[in-house]
């Protein structure tokens, strides 16, 4: 790999923070040390190496508070590493927050030509864009007046607007496909798959992990300051959602636990027509699955059902199914098999939950959740990939 | 040093727009806009006149127009320091957010206020020829005395908006500097005053002052071209020139060394 392939090369990089208890802001107070100095150094990343190749999209997954945006700052050259070296190569352009520099009293208009500049964008690419980013913008009516009197939507979509129009061959985003309507998101999206096909360079930092499995080709998941994990998005996104659902399980084992111990979950399975399991490798979207469990009664006869959960990688319930309920002696196990005939989803992760209930409704054992990887023929936005066809009639 | 330099130049665009978006934001929504500095200094002008001429009829011939020629530019110089003390910490929220060179803010108030001096120019002028001061071809220099003060503002620009991330307390010290400040450089009173003032076998005008107090040969400077109509003297312009190059590398290093923690401490 030659050297001009590399977009951005991060070497052994280290950033440290230091956590003052009461920190002198005036001279005088650090004279007379009127505030304590002492502070406690804060590790935030520790010995990051990270390389990405022109036209390369990566995720960067992690809880809040791993590092995330704290490497994308460095990356992008707003903050300085203690130790390590951040090269970038290209053009780079980093939309942490929109909107950054928007002066209240200039117009709209003039706005666009401040926030582009800050961007790095000439006056002359501004002049020849301006009419697009109006456009895009959707609020040419009041592209006149002075911002101030903007709802915080039209600022949104003002900022935005001149975010898109830059022409970054490095892009860094930091979750602000999270802001927004669902129409403003969608366009975000948009722009980025044409930014994608335009081969600039992105990093996207986000919480959707659906977003991030769709939209990224590679996947870095931050824990505690250090790489955990990277390569293919999906493969990164399903560890991080095992590891983070069996954190979880253990905070759920310390607290109260919401579920009381009438039965037990003793294999949980997912197989397909063919009876193989889909754990841990890609299946085609459309086809039929066949989640299988087998129960145990607890402590008494009962009668009690079983339910089966399904929802994206980031928590949204898409669907519950849940069996009649069946009547079993104290310790005696029973196998139950769901047959989902198809399941039409596009390509993503998702996180299938089994449980099991009582006649009163509550949750009579631990949950015990799967994550099945689908692929889908063609990418679209959205939850479902429905089959469908489409003809002229007249 | 070099790197410095083509970084601001490749963000030169950036750069400009700070200044218009200052020199604008200044007289946004005001009625009268710009012409408030023209009202500003010429009311400047009548006090002198009055307060100096009249009232403590002081010797020196057209007293007033001694004092306006220097005291025009010394208030855009010492409003320049004041403006760029907070020129990062006002704006934390692009320091923090989104990378540009950072000297560009500082940079940028230093050369609004040189703009503001320019636009200026005209009403010294016309000062100049109400009071019957002739136009000599001196004047020509008056573009070089801009750029050495300009070179030596941004020098300390660098300094005092470094200084003030770290210890907001800056602001009272320069407060008072600038206040003292102008008593050190002969604007109020002609350079002739401190010949006879000899410290250490120096006079304190010929040797002393230019070392201490280096900016003063830019304000003798302006005297000199728009109140006696003659030439800057080949000292003072070597002064300006060196002190000028030496606090901007100062004013280099000391940013440098403060720059690098500027997104956490804003």
């Amino acid at each position: 790999m030659s050297d001009n392939d590399i977009a951005i090369e991060v070497k052994n990089l280290s950033k440290e923070f230091k956590i003052f208890k009461d920190k002198p802001t005036t001279i005088k107070e650090k004279i007379l040390m009127l505030r304590s100095d002492t502070y406690t150094r804060f590790k935030v990343l520790k010995d990051i190496n990270l390389t990405v190749k022109k036209g390369e999209s990566i995720g960067l997954i992690g809880h809040n508070g791993c590092g995330k945006s704290t490497l994308l700052s460095l990356i992008a050259g707003i903050m300085y590493p203690n130790e390590g070296s951040v090269k970038t190569n290209g053009r780079l352009s980093c939309l942490i927050q929109l909107g950054a520099g928007f002066h209240p009293d200039f117009t709209g208009r003039e706005n666009i030509y401040v926030n582009a500049a800050i961007f790095g964008m000439t006056r002359k690419e501004v002049d020849k864009n301006i009419e697009s980013i109006i456009d895009f913008s959707e609020i040419r009516e009041f592209i006149d007046n002075p911002i101030r009197t903007y709802s915080s939507g039209m600022y949104l979509k003002l900022a935005f607007s001149v975010a898109t129009h830059i022409n970054p061959e490095i892009l860094l985003i930091d979750e602000i496909l999270a802001v927004g309507d669902m129409n403003f998101q969608k366009k975000c999206f948009a722009k980025m798959e044409e930014f994608k096909r335009n081969k600039v360079t992105i990093i996207l930092v986000s919480h959707n992990l659906n977003a991030v499995a769709k939209f990224c080709d590679k996947c870095i998941w931050l824990q505690d300051g250090v790489i955990k994990s990277s390569g293919k998005s999906k493969s990164v996104i399903e560890e991080y959602l095992s590891f983070m659902s069996g954190k979880q399980d253990k905070s759920n084992e310390k607290g109260n636990e919401k579920y009381t111990n009438e039965a037990e979950i003793v294999e949980f399975k997912i197989t397909d027509s063919d009876n193989e399991s889909v754990i841990g490798r890609e299946i085609k979207s459309g086809i039929g699955i066949n989640p299988i469990i087998k129960i145990k009664k607890l402590q008494t006869n009962g009668k009690i059902k079983a339910e089966i959960l399904l929802s994206t990688a980031d928590d949204q319930l898409i669907s519950v199914i849940d069996s009649e309920f069946i009547t079993l002696k104290k310790d005696e196990t029973q196998t139950l098999k769901f047959q989902i005939k198809s399941l039409p989803l596009s390509s993503g992760v998702y996180t299938i939950k089994a449980v099991l209930k009582t006649e009163e409704g509550t949750e009579c054992c631990k949950r015990t959740e799967l994550n099945i990887n689908v692929q889908a023929e063609y990418d679209n936005i959205g939850i479902f990939n429905l089959d469908f066809t489409c003809k002229k009639v007249d | 040093m070099l790197n410095h330099f083509k970084e601001i130049f490749k963000y030169r665009e950036l750069l400009i727009t700070f200044v218009k978006k200052s020199l604008d934001a200044r007289y946004k929504g005001s009625f009268l806009g710009f012409i408030w500095t023209f009202i500003n200094h010429l009311a400047h002008l009548v006090v002198f006149t009055i307060v100096f001429q009249y009232i403590f009829n002081v010797g020196t011939s057209n007293y007033s127009m001694f004092l306006f020629v220097c005291l025009v530019p010394w208030t855009e110089f010492t409003s320049a320091i004041s403006g760029s003390l907070v020129s990062i910490t006002g704006n934390a929220n692009l320091v923090k957010k989104i990378y540009f060179p950072r000297q560009l803010l500082p940079l940028s108030v230093s050369l609004t206020y040189i703009v503001d001096y320019i636009y200026c120019i005209p009403i010294v002028l016309l000062a100049m020829l109400i009071s019957k001061i002739p136009f000599t071809i001196s004047l020509l220099f008056l573009p070089i005395i801009i750029i050495l003060q300009c070179i030596f503002q941004t020098g300390i620009c660098y300094i005092v908006a470094a200084l003030n991330v770290k210890y907001r307390d800056i602001k009272q010290i320069v407060g008072i500097i600038t206040m003292a400040w102008v008593y050190a450089n002969p604007i109020f009173y002609p350079i002739e005053r401190l010949q006879s003032l000899v410290i250490l076998g120096r006079t304190v005008s010929d040797f002393w002052l230019p070392l201490l107090n280096p900016i003063s040969s830019v304000v003798l400077s302006y005297r000199d071209m728009m109140y006696f109509g003659r030439m800057p003297s080949i000292k003072n312009l070597l002064v300006a020139l060196i002190s000028g190059i030496i606090i901007y590398i100062i004013g280099y290093l000391v940013f440098n060394h403060f720059e690098k923690t500027f997104a956490e401490d804003v």
